[in-house]
């Protein structure tokens, strides 16, 4: 009787319910449609973005070049496409690393309890002992700007945050009968929380970690704004706010206002995608 | 209650321990050696660069090394700036007034508009105040403090000529009329997640028994809001200051940057770009200590608000 395939009962999946609301398709239509502007933007932009053209400094939008140009000359709407790139590649990789290692860590903590776990949540309290930012900027401090010294700083405030979450589920994961059924079978620790509680509180880490993308967004922009994350002349809507910044004062609003919408678009986009999937999968925060 | 205070008095304690210790270890953990670090790449003569040895004893241990630099830092010592040519401490001190105002503009803020839109929404659920509050808080939080910044620069200070685009001002009223749209680029976000944690907890305590026993006994819908649904649904609301609080600081180095305003922040970004590291470490120090302390003040006033909690933590 090994082929019929049983039902897994307590595999709780996000649950299969017909519609989202409209807004949050839109949102998700968002996410999708900025993806494929990151990945085909060299075919989406009018102009190479670092394109320096000094007789058509500081123009205003028109056909040309839809959204002006800035200082240099260079067009406001190819970088603000080519700028999509850094700006989602580097929450992408914060998600990422936080995954990678605040999920196992999550997982430990919150499945083992006991000394492992005291340990964990005292390397947790040192983490969140710092203002969020600061850590990070303190790292770029020490390291040298750049878009990886800040991808990685910020993914080490991301770290205990996630492992924080996972721990929390997994600890009322460990109660439930399936768990105690598995360890009867004689099954490890290991076997039981990586295959039978890690799918269970999965929905939870993509709901947390959907919004975690939004959040390092706004972080990575923040440090490339104040000169400390992605470098000039390379394309990013934190660098352009403070390339627009300058130009602001003699009344250029279009490269200010094109990366403060690109910036808030998306981030409202994952917050209401991150907000739905948490309603629907498991509580987060 | 005195038992728990002292409690988490000493419990804080290894936290700034190991804090100061991590922020120590930075200068070493960075490419280079601690002097060179220390010197931002400057050519010096050797008798200098052993004199920086000597009183960073470089040669000792290291764990030597953060006992004497600990016990410079508690006696008010934090070493000197290789870029300014004075006293880590007299570049730092007088920048410290500055934050505190703007920090303390933006709390005000996000107490008045924040908490009262909160409760607002969360006493008339899914009325059209709600609704909208719900809006403005999901746009809110998504918008960090130097969008806004950006934006209120954009708007109120360029293009209406209402404010000061830069700058801190002479003091008194031309410091609050300078430190006004930083302290609303601040207080944004934060009203958002102010107002979304008091509308679920207000909400959900409108929702308790005790509301409708209240209400059953007869008293005003005044008293039964101010004095049962309020109290019991603002508890969350401290509980999650700390976090707020830290937001708070590292929004203010974003603030303060947008803003050109002469605050802890904006020293600390300056020095991080020319690499002057005695105040970098001073500066995440101070501020690190700062948070460390808020957090415990909320832990405690949280304690003496709500009995519940004394309890529960003293049995488990």
């Amino acid at each position: 009787m090994a082929a019929a395939p049983v039902p897994a009962l307590h595999r709780r999946r996000f649950l299969p319910r017909a519609s989202a609301p409209a807004v949050t398709v839109a949102a998700g239509a968002v996410i999708v449609l900025l993806v494929l502007v990151a990945i085909f933007a060299p075919l989406l932009a009018p102009y190479d973005p670092n394109q320096i053209n000094l007789s058509d400094t500081l123009a205003s939008p028109s056909w040309a070049h839809p959204l002006g140009t800035v200082s240099s000359g260079r067009d406001i709407h190819s970088r603000l496409i080519f700028g999509s790139r850094t700006s989602l590649l580097g929450p992408l990789l914060v998600v990422g690393i936080s995954v990678a290692v605040g999920v196992p860590l999550g997982l430990l903590g919150g499945y083992r309890g006991g000394l492992v776990d005291g340990f964990l949540a005292r390397v947790w309290d040192v983490l969140f002992a710092f203002p969020p930012l600061l850590l990070a900027i303190v790292i770029v401090a020490a390291f040298g700007a750049g878009f990886w010294t800040s991808t990685i700083a910020i993914a080490i405030i991301y770290i205990p945050l996630l492992a924080r979450v996972v721990r929390g589920v997994v600890l009322v994961e460990r109660e439930r009968a399936y768990v105690d059924a598995c360890k009867v079978q004689g099954f490890s620790g290991y076997r039981v929380s990586m295959r039978h509680v890690l799918p269970n509180v999965s929905p939870t880490i993509v709901a947390q970690s959907t919004l975690n993308f939004g959040y390092a967004l706004l972080d990575l922009a923040g440090l490339a704004f104040l000169g400390l994350g992605v470098q000039p002349p390379t394309s990013d809507w934190g660098q352009m706010l403070t390339d627009g910044r300058q130009a602001l004062i003699s009344h250029h609003y279009s490269e200010v206002l094109a990366a403060s919408v690109a910036i808030a678009v998306t981030v409202v986009a994952f917050n209401l995608v991150g907000d739905w999937l948490g309603d629907r999968g498991g509580k987060t925060r | 209650m005195g038992w728990y205070v002292v409690r988490r008095l000493l419990g804080a304690i290894p936290l700034l321990l190991v804090t100061s210790f991590i922020v120590y270890s930075f200068l070493h953990l960075a490419p280079g050696s601690p002097e060179q670090v220390l010197l931002a790449g400057k050519n010096v003569s050797v008798e200098t660069l052993q004199a920086i040895r000597d009183k960073y004893h470089l040669d000792d241990p290291f764990l030597v090394q953060y006992w004497h630099w600990l016990t410079n830092v508690l006696s008010g010592d934090l070493g000197d700036s290789i870029v300014f040519n004075d006293t880590v401490v007299s570049v730092v001190a007088p920048r410290i007034l500055p934050t505190v105002e703007l920090a303390a503009y933006a709390l005000l803020l996000i107490l008045v508009f924040g908490l009262s839109m909160g409760i607002a929404s969360g006493i008339k659920r899914n009325s059209p105040l709600d609704t909208s509050v719900s809006g403005i808080t999901l746009v809110g939080s998504s918008i960090s403090t130097y969008v806004s910044g950006i934006l209120l620069i954009a708007v109120f200070s360029v293009a209406l000529g209402w404010f000061p685009v830069f700058g801190l001002g002479t003091g008194g009223l031309d410091r609050i009329y300078h430190l006004t749209l930083p302290a609303i680029a601040l207080a944004i976000a934060l009203s958002a997640l102010v107002a979304r944690t008091a509308r679920a907890s207000v909400g959900n305590a409108m929702d308790q028994e005790f509301v409708e026993t209240a209400r059953s006994r007869g008293f005003t819908e005044r008293r039964v809001i101010g004095k049962h649904a309020l109290r019991n649904g603002l508890i969350p609301v401290i509980t999650i200051s700390g976090l707020v609080f830290g937001f708070l600081i590292s929004g203010a180095v974003l603030v303060e940057y947008t803003f050109g305003l002469n605050g802890l922040g904006a020293l600390l970004i300056q020095a991080v770009r020319t690499k002057d590291f005695a105040v970098v470490q001073a500066i995440t120090l101070l501020l690190t200590v700062a948070f460390i302390l808020i957090n415990l003040a909320v832990d405690l006033l949280y304690v003496a608000i709500d009995p519940r909690v004394r309890l529960q933590r003293s049995s488990a």
